[in-house]
């Protein structure tokens, strides 16, 4: 069973965790940690800022419990001030990533990649892009929300998150064609 | 092409799993939360209630005497300005005889000069000799 279909099989958790109940809100904090950790990885490019960042946004969630209604509320609050923390530090120190991405974009250490050739490349373009663009990329393939979710998530017009999207698509796609012509370069 | 290289995409950027006792550390981090606080009704004591029925009476007492207060400030601005209309007024009065008597004076001293400079002329001798 997964952490997001445990916590909606336990009808009150987000009730109990604002009456203060910790181990409801350990409940939250493992449904959630996932999430949260993969934005701040995939935006700041370091397993200790991601690290950072959760912990950031889980405190943060921790003082703010009172304000959150529902469970949907909770993910699109949690989505939204990681994204923004991760915004604001990559402003803040924009060459602060020092690992390499490649390592940074597996889904886990064990795990190899399935398209290594996208990975590598999405992993560079995401490097490149704008602290919101690269968010808006993240929350739409990673999180998988819609663009009007994103636009609201970023509070940004949905025309721009539209715009980030397609440029960063086609970007990808440019790099993809580039790689894919000098890996046969090479082979040949 | 775009469906597929967005799928590719869902597939590549798929959510990693946090580090291993991301959470505990998490949890241990958090400060100690505020127990709720416990509300309970307080029946205020006997003793309390003249002080609150004083003030109840002073409410009303404090609002009478602004509103006299205000009366007599008001009455007292009226009569100050009825002092000042009075006195600018005897001031004008004043002004005005003083510039009469000045009229008056100097009208004479023209009639003088105008006698000094066409001094009536002299008695003919029928005048004389009647």
């Amino acid at each position: 069973m997964s952490p997001d279909a445990a916590v909606l099989e336990l009808p009150g958790v987000l009730l109990r965790a604002r009456e203060g109940d910790a181990a409801a809100f350990a409940t939250l904090v493992r449904a959630h940690q996932g999430s949260v950790f993969s934005i701040g990885l995939r935006m700041l490019n370091r397993r200790d800022l991601a690290e950072d960042l959760a912990q950031d946004v889980f405190l943060q969630l921790y003082r703010k419990l009172d304000s959150i209604e529902t469970l949907e509320h909770l993910g699109f609050w949690l989505r939204r001030v990681a994204s923004n923390l991760a915004i604001d530090r990559l402003r803040r120190a924009p060459y602060s990533a020092t690992q390499p991405l490649d390592a940074a974009m597996e889904p886990a250490a064990d795990v190899a990649p399935e398209d290594p050739l996208l990975t590598r490349e999405l992993g560079r373009l995401l490097d490149e892009l704008s602290p919101p663009a690269r968010a808006v990329m993240v929350l739409r393939y990673q999180e998988d929300r819609d663009l009007a979710e994103i636009a609201q998530t970023l509070e940004m017009p949905l025309n721009t998150v539209k715009s980030h999207v397609k440029r960063s698509l086609t970007a990808l796609r440019s790099r993809m064609i580039g790689a894919q012509l000098v890996d046969c370069e090479e082979e040949s | 092409m775009t469906e597929d290289l967005e799928n590719r995409m869902r597939r590549a950027m798929r959510k990693v799993d946090a580090p291993e006792g991301l959470a505990d550390r998490i949890l241990a981090a958090l400060p100690p939360r505020a127990a709720p606080a416990i509300v309970t009704t307080l029946v205020p004591p006997p003793a309390a209630r003249p002080a609150r029925s004083g003030w109840r009476h002073a409410m009303p007492a404090a609002l009478a005497a602004s509103f006299v207060g205000a009366i007599l400030l008001g009455v007292f601005a009226a009569d100050q300005r009825d002092r000042i209309v009075a006195a600018r007024d005897a001031e004008g009065e004043a002004a005005s005889r003083a510039l009469m008597d000045a009229l008056r004076v100097t009208s004479q001293k023209l009639d003088l000069a105008y006698q000094a400079v066409n001094p009536p002329p002299p008695a003919t001798d029928e005048e004389n000799r009647t």
